[in-house]
């Protein structure tokens, strides 16, 4: 019979004489008593907890610090790695004062990228540690008391929860099922060894409760109406919930996100059309371009500091203290930028034009209008939808060569984030091979695109510092000049690349694929067939093709 | 891994006494350490409180590692376990003698350890025999306490004159003094002689301590109950300086 190793208890010491019972032949003898006060760190999205890590700080003198631990392994094994606590409080991974050889900030690298770490939750943990000994005064296994308090709520007797685990010694196993045995005649709760997750759950801590993608079941033969409803409306929640965030400017990611669910929201009401009444929609797709724009310009500034390290190395060191300056003058731009944005989102205006979008979104009845296509399958909109686009995509795309202008290229750009919106909002309808194969197809040709474009957005800003009308010191000009050459080289570069990438997506492979997205008889078959058809393809490719690629890379 | 040996031909030199000493030292230093008591008197797994090994019989202390494995404890200190010793290793001689390749018995157990330690010390039985052979082809350091005194000056000669007969590697032996007391002439000039014979020998000196004496009673090692101690801080130095010794074999390598 398998025991439990861990259970709920009530009590705040083991030295009574129930717990004296519940050993007896062996007997306990207090070893050690930590205390720890401790505060769980993450980042909005919960990186570090996703990544089934727990970052934590302790602040108790003597131990004060950064622990990473492997949430399976905390109390019981050693931290993954430690971090000392630097002058400046950390905030993102790069700020934390490693010493050299140190995988601290490699370990939490990934899960955090640009954002910040947060306090998700304080609690105090108390370890008492009672070796139990046979009568030879040996240990043969150890008993731990462990106590959590949520320093939130610490008024609260219910804040605290008690937890006693049986710790094995080696060649004791006879010993430990006799104590697993009595403790369970005992009827104590059992607890899993997740005891700390339940703790937080019922703390109701969730540290990964955030998501920037909606996941929302989709039905074929929906009605597409209610679909994009509730699609809208988990978007607008998504980014409400970010405005925090950008308010209080924790990372640029809050922004980016807020940014990208208003970005997808109006997407998918121009590419699904006469679901609302036409009046209504242009009303819906005017707010959210007007609540939209309000922001651009502070993630133009954001994309910017980005960049820095990137500026810093494009140009000759002759040119760095411009570059310093450059930066200098986008700081304080940005600075005036966010107090605007926090005004805007904090004002009336604001609020109300937001509040009202929710709650025409929210009615259920005819607040919007119902357009003529309204009751239509959300598949039978998909394969309209999907067709089309792909269409679209390959007329433009396949029209460009060496000397088609810039702009057209910029119309492919903006066609193919088109499609990748379909495939957010559609894809479930499909089989998940199907989807990835459809994503990771396109993303290739987007981050193509969107790199040229990048270079050709940043390129048009600098254009327009030198046409600003305020002085400038020769130095600051000089490196601005010097950026746009080289962001320009960079964008021919790109641009050179476009037809390739374009023809690695526009392949045999990916038009079946496509065509077995829309056609009626959607199954596993098709699939299936457009593996066959990927090997085929594969055969026909020209060998120069992937030599020239290589050499590009 | 690996495997030091805490040896003397003759008794009550202090070997059990350095043995648990180094290993406690040892798995306080992070290492995966485990004490092997090899001599039926037990005194070992007597000092950390464990009974004697069971059903562990001497021929399948050399042929079944699992049910080696299994007699392995953990002492109360983490990271310290220990092979406890049975009264059926008296027949060690007579088993290993009846065994081919039988001077490389013990050397081939112990390396199957080496996923689950990173040290193993061996604590010896007070003879010379194919036992002890075995222990030295084992071992990658012999640690030899040697009381100062004419007796004992006499059994680690025999020893190093083992050593040449059967072509081992002398620079193994890792002599020191043990039990020393300062105000005797004796152990003056003993120490003084055999130094200056023997160029291998250990500059740590353990002095003779009642602290050491008491871990009869307290059943613990001296380095945990009193480490300020002068014995505990002596083994400490000795702990140390074998530790470099061993980090300088292994960067040879």
């Amino acid at each position: 019979m398998e025991y439990e190793r861990t259970w709920r208890v009530e009590e705040s010491s083991l030295e009574s004489s129930v717990w004296a019972d519940i050993v007896n032949p062996f007997t306990l003898q207090l070893e050690q008593r930590v205390r720890n006060q401790y505060q769980l760190l993450d980042t909005f999205e919960g990186g570090i907890w996703k990544q089934g890590d727990m970052l934590l700080y302790n602040s108790i003198s003597g131990h004060r610090g950064y622990e990473l631990w492997k949430r399976a392994d905390f109390l019981s094994g050693l931290p993954l790695t430690m971090a000392q606590e630097g002058r400046k409080k950390a905030r993102f991974w790069w700020e934390f004062a490693t010493q050299e050889g140190n995988p601290f900030q490699e370990q939490i690298k990934s899960a955090c990228k640009l954002r910040a770490l947060l306090e998700v939750h304080s609690f105090n943990l108390e370890k008492i540690r009672y070796a139990v000994k046979n009568e030879d005064l040996k240990s043969v296994a150890w008993l731990e008391l462990i106590t959590l308090r949520n320093r939130a709520t610490d008024d609260v007797p219910e804040s605290s929860r008690q937890f006693v685990r049986i710790l094995p010694l080696r060649g004791y196993d006879h010993e430990l099922k006799k104590l697993q045995k009595k403790i369970q005649q005992m009827g104590l709760p059992p607890c899993s060894d997740q005891w700390l997750e339940k703790y937080l759950v019922e703390s109701g801590i969730e540290p990964s409760a955030y998501h920037a993608k909606p996941s929302i079941p989709i039905e074929a033969d929906d009605p597409v109406r209610d679909m994009v409803l509730h699609y809208i409306r988990t978007l607008l929640d998504i980014a409400r919930v970010n405005e925090a965030g950008i308010i209080e400017d924790i990372d640029i990611e809050f922004l980016h996100d807020y940014r990208v669910s208003l970005r997808k929201i109006r997407s998918i009401l121009s590419l699904v059309r006469n679901i609302f009444s036409s009046e209504q929609t242009r009303w819906l797709k005017r707010e959210f371009a007007a609540i939209a724009k309000r922001t651009n310009h502070l993630r133009d500034l954001d994309v910017y500091l980005l960049e820095q390290e990137n500026y810093r190395e494009m140009v000759p060191a002759a040119l760095s203290d411009g570059v310093d300056e450059l930066f200098t003058s986008l700081v304080a731009a940005r600075k005036r930028e966010l107090s605007r944005v926090r005004r805007w989102l904090r004002s009336t205006e604001y609020r109300n034009a937001i509040e009202k979008l929710q709650l025409s979104l929210a009615g259920e009845g005819e607040v919007l209008g119902v357009g003529d296509k309204a009751e239509q399958a959300v598949i039978t909109v998909a394969r309209r939808e999907f067709s089309k686009k792909f269409h679209k995509v390959g007329k433009l795309g396949s029209r460009i060569d060496a000397s088609t202008p810039d702009e057209e290229v910029h119309d492919l750009r903006i066609e193919c984030k088109k499609l990748r919106y379909l495939l957010e909002f559609f894809g479930g309808l499909f089989s998940r091979k199907m989807q990835r194969g459809a994503v990771s197809t396109l993303k290739k040709l987007q981050d193509n695109l969107g790199r040229f474009n990048d270079l050709s957005v940043q390129q048009e800003s600098l254009e327009a510092q030198l046409k600003a009308p305020d002085q400038k010191q020769p130095p600051l000009l000089a490196a601005v000049g010097g950026l746009i050459g080289a962001l320009n080289h960079e964008q021919r570069m790109e641009r050179a690349r476009v037809t390739e990438t374009f023809r690695q997506f526009y392949s045999a492979q990916t038009r079946e694929l496509y065509a077995a997205m829309v056609s009626e008889g959607e199954s596993e078959k098709t699939t299936v067939q457009s593996e066959r058809s990927e090997s085929r393809v594969k055969g026909d490719y020209n060998p120069g093709d992937s030599k020239e690629k290589r050499v590009k890379k | 891994m690996k495997v030091i040996a805490c040896y003397s031909i003759k008794g009550g030199v202090g070997k059990t006494a350095t043995a648990i000493n180094l290993a406690y030292a040892s798995a306080l230093d992070g290492l995966r350490t485990l004490v092997c008591d090899l001599d039926p008197q037990g005194a070992s797994s007597f000092y950390f409180r464990v009974q004697p090994s069971k059903n562990l019989k001497a021929d399948s202390f050399f042929t079944r590692r699992d049910r080696l494995v299994r007699n392995i404890k953990g002492t109360d200190y983490p990271g310290l376990d220990i092979l406890p010793a049975n009264m059926a290793y008296r027949d060690f001689d007579q088993m290993l003698a009846s065994m081919k390749k039988s001077r490389r018995r013990l050397s081939q157990i112990l390396q199957s350890l080496s996923d689950e330690y990173d040290l193993v010390v061996l604590d010896c039985p007070p003879n010379i025999s194919i036992l002890s052979e075995n222990i030295f082809h084992a071992s990658d350091q012999v640690v030899v306490p040697i009381v100062p005194t004419t007796l004992s000056q006499r059994t680690f000669e025999q020893l190093v004159q083992f050593y040449k007969q059967s072509r081992l590697n002398k620079k193994e032996l890792r002599p020191f003094f043990s039990m020393v007391e300062q105000r005797k002439r004796l152990h003056k000039e003993v120490r003084g002689e055999m130094r200056a014979r023997y160029k291998r020998f250990l500059n740590s000196e353990v002095p003779y301590s009642v602290d050491v004496e008491n871990m009869g009673v307290t059943r613990e090692p001296v380095l945990a109950t009193m480490p300020r101690s002068n014995a505990a801080v002596a083994f400490s130095q000795l702990w140390q300086e074998l530790k470099i010794l061993r980090q300088g074999k292994s960067d040879g390598n």
